[in-house]
């Protein structure tokens, strides 16, 4: 792909539980946060997206909600609604309308508030899941790593790698949420929520708000010395969604991943950081698996083998991913590319990689009926 | 996520009225295609396999074997004071899958491979769901 989708700066909000704020307030501060950074005023705007929200209300009108909370009378307008894989793929989205030459700056502004006023689920899960009480995602999950474990041996100890190294990097990160540091034994010792998923392989809900300009490539190097381009981008949906007997392990990163790799000219071995989309540790020991960094089975070989710091061969979620930061709701998987920018811009601070050129950020939406997750984006960012 | 008090209850619907009429007369059946001959579960509209409207219901033994499994200790609100308890994934021997809980009050003997026999639990009054015991 060339330089032609460029994002020309951001702002993630301070995260908080229970904030009592309304989600208009957080979309906002998103938004005119990305605005101060980059410079950009309303008038320059012609596109907004947004995402589907658990909290606020899920209005069927969200965008035009939200484009009527910021006062703005953008030319282009959407709503994603994949999930946590929305943040992702409204950059993508964003690129996709400014090359049609339906927009050229778009503000791309996510927000949610999912510890005030949490969503009622609707649709089958309510008549095929909850009256058995798996207890939400991390029952779902549940079901995953216990198969994976038949099939592959146990990730836990990989999983409990993931969660450390991921704490450490909260730990540098003064927006993280949860700085305190874990050992091993924290690790062990952290509540089972049901078999195969402890307490500190979740993500915690906060309330938050992130948000990026994202432009051609010539107005963003007008806006910006530090310009970071979109150069490969896939998403797969529904994986394997004809088959009655699925192998719940495997994932739409099958798929995405290598597609989106292969778009940038990339090779892993390229890759110089991957923030991947962490709802639980477990995602990430498929995730390298299926975007093709190890053979299927091999993640927790190749979890342990791998430096995975921000100084390391391949450093992982540098800014404590969502599970150490806080996970506002379905604006959460905005963390991962706003965390990979601010490290190609030389801006991680005590958590900087040195001088990285690349990132692979991914984007995971919803649980399926018995199988696996639903949405899989994978996204390559480069200066 | 459930977050209330209440065990949630199912809602048939215009397109799963047929797969719960047939749970409450403790004869389960699935969907089966009959222009490709696939079986689905959970029951869609159209086959998942070819898109055909042309959907039967066949019978299933409730002979099934454990895919996967989780012992729920931490349940939310509505489940409270059953934990442990067992949340399946059984792989009927008909080709699909389904969710339930193992009744049993021993769960460590819940394990993938395990053999399962499904049984019909009164839900509300007028609704049974399908639940399966040990083999
Ligand atoms: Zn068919």
């Amino acid at each position: 792909m060339d330089r032609e989708i460029a994002i020309a700066g951001y702002y993630e909000a301070p995260s908080k539980r229970k904030s009592g704020r309304d989600i208009f307030d957080w979309l906002s501060e998103a938004a005119s946060g990305a605005m101060r950074a980059t410079g950009v005023e309303k008038a320059e705007i012609d596109g907004l997206i947004t995402n589907a929200a658990l909290g606020g209300g899920g209005s069927p009108f969200w965008s035009i909600l939200a484009a009527e909370a910021l006062g703005m009378s953008p030319g282009w307008l959407e709503s994603v609604d994949i999930g946590g894989g929305s943040p992702v793929a409204a950059i993508a989205r964003a690129g996709a309308a400014i090359k049609a030459g339906f927009a050229e700056t778009v503000l791309v502004a996510m927000a949610d508030v999912p510890t005030i006023e949490p969503k009622k689920q609707v649709g089958y899960r309510v008549e095929f899941e909850e009256a058995y009480g798996p207890a939400g995602p991390p029952g779902l999950f549940g079901l995953i790593v216990n198969r994976y474990k038949h099939q592959y041996g146990d990730p836990g100890e990989a999983m409990c790698k993931i969660a450390m190294t991921q704490r450490r990097h909260a730990e540098l990160n003064p927006l993280a949420l949860l700085r305190t540091p874990m050992t091993r034994e924290d690790y062990y010792a952290s509540k089972i929520i049901g078999e195969g998923i402890r307490l500190l392989d979740c993500v915690m809900h906060c309330d938050g708000g992130l948000a990026l300009i994202v432009t051609s490539g010539k107005r963003a190097r007008q806006l910006t010395d530090k310009p970071v381009y979109l150069t490969g981008y896939s998403e797969s949906h529904n994986f394997d969604a004809a088959n009655p007997l699925p192998d719940v392990t495997k994932t739409g990163f099958s798929v995405s991943g290598p597609k989106a790799l292969a778009m940038a000219g990339l090779r892993h071995d390229d890759v110089d950081q991957l923030q991947p989309y962490d709802d639980f540790t477990v995602a990430l020991v498929l995730a390298v698996e299926d975007l093709g960094f190890c053979a299927k089975g091999e993640g927790p070989a190749f979890i342990a083998a791998t430096d995975l710091s921000h100084l390391g061969k391949l450093p992982l979620n540098t800014g404590g991913g969502q599970i150490s930061a806080g996970q506002p709701g379905l604006s959460a998987g905005m963390i991962q590319p706003v965390e990979a920018i601010r490290q190609l811009r030389g801006e991680g601070g005590d958590r900087q990689i040195p001088n990285p050129k690349n990132a692979l950020v991914t984007g995971i939406g919803y649980v399926n009926y018995l199988r696996n997750w639903n949405t899989s984006v994978a996204a390559v960012l480069e200066v | 996520m459930m977050e209330g008090k209440e065990r949630p209850v199912p809602v048939p619907t215009s397109i799963t009225r047929r797969f719960w009429d047939s749970v409450n007369a403790e004869a389960l059946a699935i969907p089966r295609c009959r222009d490709c001959g696939a079986v689905h579960f959970y029951p869609h509209a159209l086959c998942p396999s070819c898109m055909s409207p042309n959907l039967d219901q066949v019978p299933v033994s409730g002979n099934g074997t454990i895919y996967s499994y989780t012992i729920i200790r931490s349940p939310q609100p509505a489940f409270k004071g059953m934990e442990p308890y067992a949340v399946v994934n059984v792989e009927l021997d008909e080709g699909v899958r389904i969710m339930a809980n193992v009744r049993t009050d021993d769960v460590e003997k819940v394990r993938i491979g395990v053999r399962v026999k499904m049984i019909y639990e009164q839900s509300t009054d007028d609704l049974k769901i399908p639940q399966f015991v040990l083999a």
